[in-house]
């Protein structure tokens, strides 16, 4: 596979929530907005960054059965840098970002692909990997909470779209809503995937 | 995950060798986080100190003095946190008080949050120090009401403290007239939909901290 390749698998061909189906515990949770999407994707994405780099560079120290707890340590270690650092230098992005900041520990996208592509593959193609499917997770978040927030709350990035007295499909700010979109976003990847490949 | 049989208790060297490197990443792991910390307390704490003089500053009646440096610590039995009392004053008398106090029944761990009364006995503001309730659910007790997009600030650092909805239905009311609990336990608090604990645990903090301070008043505590 090449560079491109590794980078770009992320975003489409191995989108890691439309395609893996892996981190649904953030994926569901968080996005009842798109503000929230956004934050819990950008979040994601540099820890991602971070631990990819971190467990590509060494992995030939690392014995084979020893390397779970080892990444784990470096995965909720950047984790907890960076709630310290953002609480320290950007108070203000903390305050709304800081919520999303533990839940990344439990994101098995990022054990997945220190497991699957990092230990295995060289840094560079590695931090390749990590900006692929950083993008492709937020980009899958951002879809989702976008929906999400247009029907269940009448508005786009917290901007009201429709009056105040208009009424709202409340269910899709709800879990159950998070489950139905996610759905319906799966079926519409498949359906494109299919046509592409009758087409070709 | 490899497929091919690991084996269960290597060679001594192989051990040795499993041991060190795990203890080895802690132990780098560790002197990093502590060094990351001690790099950075002083300025979260700076941050936080500012966050209450902003905060204070709105949820007092008019004030002409610097009510963070009227601090008192007042007792508090089963809190897992410290409470302070912090005094408005113009021109020398007594405008209003507000309680540093916080509540454990939210669906996080600790809801930390100051509430203002005025010397009437009116709550005149309430401000979430800060909270870890569930992103789009709990965590709606601090959200703001936006009427422009994301990327444009509205009232600068500290966001909008008067625009979020829910702590705003508290502002001007008082214990005779206005039951501080959520609408289903039989109060006058409009719960956040899908979240009525973390509501529910606001509104019973707001109404403690509003006891606690006219209290302090019919005891004379004018300090």
């Amino acid at each position: 596979m090449n560079s491109w390749q590794n980078f770009s698998k992320g975003v489409w061909k191995e989108n890691p929530v439309l395609r893996l189906l892996l981190g649904f515990c953030p994926t569901l949770a968080v996005t009842t907005s798109a503000v929230d999407a956004l934050g819990m994707g950008a979040a994601t994405a540099f820890v991602l960054l971070c631990s990819n780099l971190v467990v590509s560079g060494i992995k030939r120290v690392v014995p084979d059965q020893m390397r779970i707890p080892v990444y784990i340590v470096v995965i909720a270690s950047f984790v907890t840098i960076v709630d310290l650092v953002l609480q320290a230098y950007f108070y203000d992005l903390s305050k709304s970002l800081g919520l999303f900041i533990p839940l990344i520990v439990v994101n098995c996208i990022i054990l997945g692909r220190a497991e699957s592509f990092a230990s295995k593959n060289s840094m560079f193609q590695s931090l390749l990997d990590a900006l692929g499917m950083g993008i492709g997770f937020t980009l899958a978040l951002l879809v989702l909470g976008s929906i999400r927030e247009v029907l269940g709350s009448g508005s786009i990035f917290g901007l009201a779209l429709v009056s105040a007295e208009c009424p709202r499909v409340l269910l899709f700010v709800l879990p159950p809503g998070a489950f139905i979109t996610l759905g319906l976003l799966l079926w519409m990847m498949n359906e494109l995937d299919a046509w592409r490949t009758r087409r070709a | 995950m490899s497929d091919e049989k690991v084996p269960v208790g290597g060679s001594f060297t192989e051990n040795l060798k499993m041991i060190l490197t795990v203890v080895f990443v802690c132990v780098v792991s560790a002197a990093l986080l502590g060094f990351v910390y001690s790099k950075t307390k002083g300025p979260i704490a700076h941050s936080r100190q500012q966050e209450l003089v902003r905060a204070l500053g709105y949820i007092l009646p008019e004030h002409d003095n610097q009510p963070v440096e009227t601090r008192r610590s007042l007792p508090a039995e089963g809190l897992k946190c410290r409470r302070y009392t912090y005094t408005g004053t113009r021109d020398g008398g007594i405008t209003g008080r507000a309680l540093q106090t916080c509540t454990t029944r939210g669906f996080g761990p600790v809801i930390h949050l100051l509430v203002g009364v005025s010397k009437e006995g009116a709550v005149t503001g309430v401000y979430i120090l800060s909270h870890q309730e569930t992103p789009g659910l709990g965590a709606k007790i601090t959200e703001e009401q936006k009427r422009f997009p994301w990327w444009r600030r509205e009232c600068g650092t500290g966001g909008c403290p008067g625009n979020r909805p829910f702590l705003r239905q508290f502002a001007n009311r008082r214990v005779e007239t206005f039951t501080f609990k959520v609408e289903r336990d039989g109060g006058d608090v409009a719960a956040i939909t899908a979240s009525t604990i973390s509501s529910r645990a606001v509104a019973e903090a707001v109404r403690e901290a509003v006891e606690v301070l006219t209290g302090l008043d019919r005891k004379g505590g004018g300090r």
